[in-house]
């Protein structure tokens, strides 16, 4: 089971002082039934209490309950859908961060990721490609063409002098990616991401809501190795932190991969020889390109489910309140 | 536009009024205590409005409210938009704008020429929602300001930014067509047009406009050549983006009519003047109406499911009357 909005099942934990509360009223209820009643008829009436209030409030409580499950949105199990869309539209979304000029990749991570797009792009055909850069900001070098001749200017002009802002703002760069697919064509729309993904963190769950609302498929590349390197100034030198020790750049290759599976693509790393063979075998097959009929597995949502069993706890908290228990009451 | 996926589950809606009636209006129900008024003989007898009842009214409102938007919940409301999808590729369009300073002249009310051609071809864009189209300006030089894309926004956002004399002072038609040409190659389109806007005669650049139209001819590029301005003097009023300065004056200069109808009709397009905003804009039109491609169009429905946020009201609806009724007023169930 996989919940769309796991953190709405915080709710649950309000729900303990609500039921708590409840339930210490309901033991003056008890102490004031015997201040009413006297001692002798008090287990004559605790059979109606128990069954109209505290049984009544816990079916509330477990109503109540159930509704929440609901909103946190369950899914399990699959089901196929036809897919319309043939083609592609990629967003290549480029890191230019200071990082990117480690050299765990020859030359660097930066000229490594420019020969893997451009190889990506060169083998696959009926596609358009627009190329966004990004650091702690980002610019659309080009924006969604068939336009070979502009990709390869815009590859061209990749570098870090693009984009002045520092740091690697992955979720900004993402959501102006996803916001830069034309639409009007029944292509797929895939960002492909080169980055070395060294701040991955935070709450990226609406991002991925948007992604997957906006049929945007997330491929990564990691462009460095886990153990990372020291980042060469032009100046010559390396980068050093405030202390005057080298800074050492890895990739966050776990947050690459939750990107990448959460948007329902797929993690690649630059080291690989064969990475372009991968990117492009896996591109052609998201392109379904040619094919007559195409199927696409989706997880299938069940908070109805819940909604229903929430409808009839309440139903029967209805029916315990306005039933006639015995003479008393 | 709103639709339900399950709208057979609004069928549960119908036990709704008899559990309002059992919990409510029943006499025999459980938890009462019954009492006979028929020996009265006074005024009718009512309850006093106190705080107490209008809060347990409120309770029970909302609590048959929650219960309504619980179903509605399971209904699956969901907001759908209309997306259009072009099966068919439509025309790569290439439009080529001069920036030389002479588009300042005043001469096409209220806005200048430059302005006044920025208004309207961003009309034309919006008319062309299923083509590529592209932007090439020039001067002395010429650039690429978009390839052809359907990215229509960005493409009007790169327009408004265009400014005049940033490529220099000059106007080198034959580098804008050539670049243009250049471009539109690199596509896929069957169909490929250039728009060519300029007021004055080629002056810069390596590359003669009857070339660049030879070499746009041979690559089955149709140009369309619009030549702007009257022919009377027009102030002109236009600031150096490089240096800042302003520079005033009245232009006399006139658009070379024959190396325009010569460039449009070597690739098979056409030659239109344009001496206002309104002939401008039918110029545009012409062009419009003759570059029609036959369109097979798909529409595609983008659902967005809200049965959440209407879960979320119709529980916070059910915990008020639990905490009005329960807690707040300690009503016996």
């Amino acid at each position: 089971m996989r919940f769309e909005y796991g953190r709405a099942l915080w709710l649950l934990l309000a729900l303990v002082p609500l039921a708590g509360g409840a339930y210490l009223l309901y033991r003056r209820s008890l102490s004031n039934l015997t201040y009413l009643v006297g001692q002798h008829q008090r287990v004559a009436f605790m059979e109606a209490l128990t069954f109209k209030r505290f049984v009544t409030g816990f079916l509330f409580h477990v109503a109540l309950a159930l509704g929440v499950v609901a909103i946190a949105d369950p899914h399990w199990g699959e089901q196929s859908i036809e897919d319309e869309r043939r083609g592609l539209e990629v967003v290549f979304l480029m890191d230019v961060s200071n990082s990117m000029l480690a050299e765990d990749v020859a030359p660097n991570r930066l000229a490594r990721s420019r020969e893997v797009a451009r190889a990506v792009y060169a083998r696959l055909s009926d596609m358009a490609a627009g190329v966004i850069a990004f650091k702690g900001d980002e610019t659309v070098i080009s924006p969604m063409t068939e336009d070979s001749v502009a990709f390869e200017r815009a590859m061209d002009i990749l570098s870090g002098a693009l984009v002045s802002t520092a740091g690697t703002d992955i979720e900004a760069a993402l959501r102006v990616a996803a916001d830069s697919f034309p639409g009007r064509t029944e292509r797929r729309k895939v960002v492909l991401l080169f980055t070395d993904g060294q701040e991955i963190s935070g709450n990226y769950r609406g991002l991925f809501r948007n992604l997957r609302g906006l049929d945007v498929t997330v491929v990564t590349v990691a462009t460095g190795t886990a153990a990372g390197s020291m980042i060469p100034l032009p100046t010559g030198g390396v980068l050093r932190d405030l202390d005057g020790n080298p800074v050492v750049a890895g990739v966050d290759l776990d947050g690459l991969e939750t990107l990448a599976a959460e948007t329902g693509g797929k993690h690649f790393s630059i080291n690989d020889a064969a990475v372009v063979n991968q990117l492009t075998d896996y591109l052609e097959e998201v392109s379904a390109k040619g094919r007559s009929v195409v199927f696409r597995v989706r997880e299938t949502p069940r908070y109805r489910l819940f909604v229903v069993l929430s409808v009839s706890m309440l139903v029967l908290s209805v029916l315990f309140e306005i039933r006639r228990w015995g003479r008393v009451v | 536009m709103w639709v339900l996926d399950k709208p057979i589950f609004l069928l549960l809606l119908l036990p709704i009024p008899f559990l309002v009636y059992l919990r409510h209006f029943w006499t025999k129900r459980g938890g009462r205590v019954m009492m006979s008024t028929s020996m009265w003989d006074g005024e009718v007898f009512r309850p006093p409005a106190t705080v107490q009842s209008a809060m347990l009214r409120v309770a029970h409102l909302a609590y048959w409210l929650g219960w309504v938007l619980l179903v509605l919940a399971l209904a699956g409301p969901t907001r759908t938009t209309r997306e259009r999808i072009y099966l068919t590729r439509g025309i790569d369009i290439m439009i080529v704008l001069d920036q030389s300073a002479s588009m300042a002249a005043e001469d096409f009310r209220p806005g200048n020429r430059f302005e006044t051609a920025r208004t309207v071809i961003t009309r034309f864009i919006g008319d062309r929602p299923g083509d590529h189209i592209g932007l090439v300006g020039f001067s002395a030089e010429a650039a690429l300001r978009v390839p052809p894309t359907l990215d229509h926004d960005y493409l009007r956002g790169e327009l408004a930014r265009m400014a005049l004399m940033e490529l220099g002072d000059g106007t080198a038609i034959g580098m804008g067509v050539a670049l243009s040409a250049l471009h539109l190659q690199a596509g896929g389109a069957e169909e490929r047009v250039i728009v060519l806007l300029t007021d004055g005669v080629n002056n810069a650049g390596e590359i003669s406009p009857i070339s660049a139209a030879e070499a746009a001819a041979s690559a089955g590029i149709r140009i369309y050549a619009i030549g702007v301005g009257s022919a009377r003097e027009a102030p002109i009023e236009v600031r150096d983006p490089e240096t800042g300065q302003l520079y005033r004056g009245i232009v006399r200069d006139s658009y070379d009519e024959n190396a325009l109808r010569r460039i449009a009709e070597l690739s098979g397009g056409q030659y239109f003047t344009a001496s206002s905003a309104g002939t401008l804009q039918a110029v545009f039109e012409a062009i419009g109406t003759a570059q029609t491609v036959e369109r097979r169009v798909r529409i595609h429905v983008r659902r967005e499911h809200v049965y959440r946020e209407i879960l979320m009201v119709a529980l916070a609806l059910l915990l008020l009357d639990f905490l009005l009724r329960r807690i707040v007023l300690r009503v016996a169930p």
